[in-house]
């Protein structure tokens, strides 16, 4: 437990905005504004509509987190707290408000997802994946305690963790299935065990 | 888009097929397996399983993709939007599904793809395209007949399953996988032979 100093200084120097620093309303805008258009990149090929963007799951759930998130910014903790339990009914996702993600969220179906912790631009979070904090580690890394801390474009694919007090560079891919409790470095991807094929000889 | 043969010859584009389907799909319930016979077949006794949880975001997918099939892709859209609000499902409008799809636990099912007829498909599992937005946008897997997908198993990926295949629950498969074979990990292995010996010393 020696370089708790180092990190918390090395956290107050991280790129990613803290809860203290008190989120405007114009850069909740700009963020809002920074998803849409994640989201509408994605859309494109398909019916790229803006009446389907705005009925989309993705775009509802994360526009729900950040009025939540601006909300217990500004020291309104009750209807902030009312927008998230809102959120959680309607898309099924756990948000929690005093979270902080950048601009370009992304959550493809948000059933089943849970996000505690800090992250930078453009996290992708595929379904039921989810970072969070690890039991009984309360250190701090600059997202709060016990809580990861994610650098810009991350990709959780389904089912993908990221538990703990950790520190996740740019460019991070955790593939399907692997929980990550240890610090990774930039522009790596993160795998698991290979699935083996057992063939059922004798069974019809 | 909607010009798949396997498509056509279900009859997904017209009521009928749609009604069919969705028929071998309540009895699917009402059996429980794909072997045994229905325990009942009168109106009242199929309206009620219609009704359940298991099967009515089945018919609701099924609704949504005659809609997409026949061009309407925003009342597919509202459909399966409306599945995902009201019972936690993304089956997204563009995947066919044979008959006799069975969800047991339905909250938390994402899948994306092609499918044969017979398919369980268990809590939380998913089965969706690689979505990579930098990259190109890659096809859904395929899963052929009587294919059962464990709980939280991801397939993912434009990857073939075999007809007759079960994908083991908390599985990640990225590569394709043969006929009538288990799909299983190497941790899950082990799992497995410590449980065995233990029970061997009690």
């Amino acid at each position: 437990m020696n370089n708790v100093g180092a990190l918390r200084a090395e956290a107050a120097s991280a790129s990613v905005v803290r809860l203290e620093s008190k989120l405007t309303w114009r850069e909740m805008l700009a963020r809002i504004r920074a998803d849409r258009e994640r989201l509408a990149s994605l859309l494109r090929t398909r019916t790229g509509s803006a009446f389907a963007l705005s009925l989309h799951p993705s775009f509802l759930c994360v526009f729900l987190y950040r009025i939540s998130n601006y909300l217990m910014c500004r020291g309104l903790g009750l209807p902030a707290r009312a927008v998230w339990q809102l959120n959680f009914l309607i898309t099924g996702a756990d948000i929690s408000p005093g979270c902080d993600f950048g601009g370009g969220l992304l959550i493809i179906s948000p059933a089943g997802t849970s996000l505690m912790g800090a992250a930078g631009k453009n996290m992708t979070v595929l379904p039921c994946s989810g970072i969070g904090g690890e039991m009984g580690n309360d250190l701090d890394v600059g997202a709060g305690p016990g809580l990861p801390l994610l650098q810009d474009n991350v990709l959780l694919e389904p089912h993908a963790g990221i538990l703990g007090p950790v520190r996740v560079g740019n460019g991070v891919r955790v593939r399907a299935g692997v929980v990550l409790t240890k610090d990774a470095p930039d522009e790596v991807d993160v795998v698991g065990a290979t699935p083996r094929f057992i063939t059922r000889k004798g069974r019809e | 888009m909607s010009t798949d043969i396997q498509c056509r010859e279900r009859g997904h584009h017209h009521f009928a097929g749609v009604r069919s389907n969705v028929r071998r799909d309540v009895l699917r319930y009402l059996t429980k397996s794909t072997g045994d016979q229905a325990r009942g077949d009168s109106f009242r006794t199929r309206l009620s399983a219609a009704l359940t949880p298991e099967v009515f975001p089945v018919i609701l997918h099924r609704v949504a993709h005659y809609f997409w099939t026949n061009g309407c892709y925003r009342m597919a859209e509202i459909l399966t939007r409306a599945n995902c609000y009201l019972h936690k499902v993304n089956i997204s409008p563009d995947s066919c599904i044979g008959p006799g799809l069975r969800l047991p636990h339905p909250a938390g099912v994402t899948f994306q793809g092609k499918a044969g007829s017979g398919v369980t498909i268990y809590s939380l599992a998913i089965c969706c395209e690689e979505t990579d937005v930098q990259r190109d946008r890659k096809s859904g897997p395929q899963l052929g007949d009587n294919v059962t997908v464990g709980a939280h198993a991801v397939v993912l990926g434009g990857v073939t399953v075999g007809s007759g295949t079960s994908v083991f629950y908390s599985i990640a498969l990225d590569r394709d996988a043969p006929e009538a074979a288990l799909v299983s990990s190497r941790s899950l292995k082990y799992t497995f032979r410590n449980r065995y010996q233990m029970e061997s010393e009690a």
